[in-house]
């Protein structure tokens, strides 16, 4: 590889840990420079679209979400190939703790036991792979369809199972529909994963969110 | 136009024709009836083997409610045999296809009561064959009610045309010399086809199989219990075979030594086919290779020389093994392995019958007529037993919904759960509240 292609190639990653460091954790970056170092780099033309819906941590962002990072990585690579950028110069370093931060999560006793059930799912299968967590996120999505819950819903489950975060101005509804929602996701757990997996996982989840100071108003064991 | 007239003829001869007296002979000698008593209490006791078997099959959430459904299979199974199976099976056959008379026999001598009994507990062994194929994800109404179609009309309709009648008449296929003294088609292999049926129109349970048809293995609960439970099987099975004597004779020394030596055989087979494919000696798969024996030898125990008794139960182990595989490619669920243990190995002990016939080997004759036996048994049971599962899902859904799976059908079904000091991580902890 010529020097100049390497420094482009450097530009690159610079831009895609920068612009997808501010939507998702240090392992979701790596494993998308992964990709991009395994299929995508050193292409003339980059398709940037199949390169971002290729990257699992993203799917778990709501619609706009992506379209703001494919944006935001077009910029930076027309900048990439035009030159050095201070963007570039600047990202030599990667995080490498793989540790996400803790959510506090707000809302009502029975929000803060379900997104804490939803964050377990997470992060259980987020550890199994990043096929089954691709697998995870589409079964929850048909899951929740086939209950007619509104697909914003899906997206921001699919989001605090990534990222632990939670989406702002999310209505999760009455305790009864969180009803809903937490089964879909155990549907949905033993549809990617089996449901011996699935099973672990919903008796896990039951016993984190029993250590919640919220536990002691909203019984976990309530939506089980 | 003629099936109507012989749908009116049969109607009218149920309700109008005499039953004729009494069964010549049936029982009548006292030890006979002793022996065939026995007998039925031994098949009796089987119930309590596949209670074990399957209830160590699934896992602990759905114990309470598979071994329910055994109950309910035994229970509902006797009185819809008592009431309409053993008159369309025994009753009076004039037609080769089915019994008119002894509809809820009141009158009945002590040998033909004997008889009943025996006959109820094999009727009864059929539609458990079922329950351990789609346990984890049936509801138990539709189960109860599928128990006494197979009971009362799709086990003894066909057993009329092998067994039919103990009075007048006899059996279209017995006319032709089939061959199952104790039923590897006539219960078994009916029983597993009920079975493939009952698992097609349910589905596989929630996650069984990945997005590309990978397996994922379920394990059962209690592998003892498993165990143990083929274990009762095989005692009981001496009597199942035994007790087709009808007769407290020397035949059933030759029944018994050909039945113990299938099942030894096929759990070895079993043994040596896993270690030559370089896969694990299961438990499971070994104890299924009895099974695969037993089920296999119980239609030629009377009629062929022990080393053919070997010979079958030893291929019955591949038949077993490879058709539990077959099943899994295409996405069939069968949690217990009922469906290639009862269903093609029973369909291969009839043709074993026929071919190592100790009158004389490989006749084709009886090939053919046993052939001929096997496809009727798969064509009437099969699209019977699924349309009748396809009706029950209309009026009342057969699959439980896929919340109940998540908390076990010991809950969502009947409120109890099987070790309740033992599930404490059970998020629902077996409470209502």
């Amino acid at each position: 590889m010529a020097a100049h292609d390497n420094a482009r190639y450097s530009r690159e990653r610079a831009v895609i840990s920068e612009v997808l460091g501010s939507k998702l954790d240090a392992a979701g970056v790596q494993s998308a420079l992964d990709l991009w170092d395994r299929k995508f780099a050193g292409q003339k033309s980059v398709p940037l679209i199949e390169f971002v819906n290729e990257i699992e941590a993203v799917q778990a962002l709501e619609a706009r979400e992506r379209h703001e990072l494919r944006l935001a990585l077009y910029k930076g690579m027309i900048q990439a190939a035009a030159g050095p950028t201070t963007t570039a110069a600047r990202a030599t370093t990667r995080a490498t703790s793989p540790t996400r931060p803790r959510v506090e999560f707000k809302g009502t006793p029975a929000e803060i036991v379900f997104l804490k059930i939803v964050q377990y799912y997470g992060e259980q299968l987020r550890v199994l792979g990043p096929a089954v967590m691709q697998q995870f996120l589409s079964e929850l999505r048909a899951a929740l369809e086939e209950r007619r819950m509104p697909g914003m819903l899906g997206d921001a489950m699919a989001t605090v199972a990534m990222r632990g975060a939670v989406p702002d101005g999310v209505q999760w509804g009455n305790t009864a529909r969180m009803h809903m929602l937490a089964q879909g996701l155990y549907v949905a757990a033993c549809k990617a994963a089996g449901p011996v997996q699935a099973d672990r996982i919903l008796l896990g989840a039951v016993n984190q969110a029993k250590q919640l100071e919220a536990a002691k108003v909203f019984a976990p064991s309530q939506f089980l | 136009m003629r099936m109507k007239r012989l749908a009116c003829c049969l109607a009218i001869a149920a309700f109008t024709l005499p039953a004729t007296a009494s069964a010549q002979g049936l029982l009548e000698n006292p030890a006979d009836l002793i022996w065939v008593s026995v007998s039925a209490a031994l098949v009796f006791f089987m119930q309590a083997g596949f209670a074990l078997l399957e209830g160590g099959f699934v896992r602990t959430k759905n114990t309470v409610n598979v071994i329910m459904k055994n109950y309910a299979d035994l229970c509902v199974g006797v009185l819809a045999f008592w009431a309409l199976g053993f008159g369309l099976m025994f009753g009076d056959n004039p037609s080769g296809w089915i019994g008119v008379t002894h509809f809820v026999p009141g009158d009945l001598t002590g040998g033909e009561a004997g008889f009943m009994v025996f006959q109820m507990m094999f009727a009864a062994t059929a539609a458990t064959i079922v329950s351990g194929a789609v346990a984890e994800r049936m509801r138990f109404a539709a189960y109860a009610i599928g128990a006494v179609a197979v009971t009362g009309v799709i086990y003894p309709v066909y057993g009329s045309w092998v067994w039919g009648s103990a009075f007048e008449g006899s059996g279209w296929l017995s006319e032709r010399g089939f061959i199952d003294f104790a039923g590897s088609t006539v219960v078994h292999s009916i029983g597993g086809w009920c079975a493939l049926a009952a698992a097609i129109v349910l589905g596989p349970r929630l996650g069984r199989f990945g997005p590309k048809g990978e397996v994922r293995n379920i394990p059962g609960h209690s592998l003892p219990s498993v165990a143990l439970g083929v274990f009762i099987l095989w005692l009981g099975w001496f009597g199942f075979n035994g007790g087709s004597t009808l007769a407290a004779d020397a035949s059933i020394g030759k029944v018994l030594l050909n039945t113990n030596l299938a099942a030894a055989a096929g759990v070895v087979g079993t043994m040596i086919l896993l270690t030559a494919l370089r896969r694990p000696v299961l438990i499971t798969s070994s104890v299924n290779g009895a099974l695969a024996g037993l089920v296999a030898i119980t239609a030629g125990c009377g009629s062929m020389e022990p080393v053919f008794a070997v010979l079958t139960g030893f291929i019955a182990a591949p038949i077993a093994v490879f058709g539990g595989d077959l099943l899994l490619k295409l996405r069939v669920d069968d949690v217990v392995g009922a469906i290639p243990v009862h269903g093609f190995c029973g369909a291969w002990g009839t043709l074993a019958a026929g071919l190592f016939l100790d009158e004389g080997l490989f006749q084709p004759g009886v090939i053919t007529t046993q052939l001929l036996g096997i496809g009727a048994a798969f064509l009437w049971a099969f699209p019977l037993a699924w349309l009748c599962f396809a009706g029950i899902n209309v009026v009342l859904k057969v699959r439980a919904e896929s919340i109940h799976e998540q908390r076990g059908l010991d809950f969502t079904e009947h409120s109890e759960v099987g070790y309740p000091e033992f599930q404490t991580d059970l998020p629902h902890a077996g409470r209502n509240d």
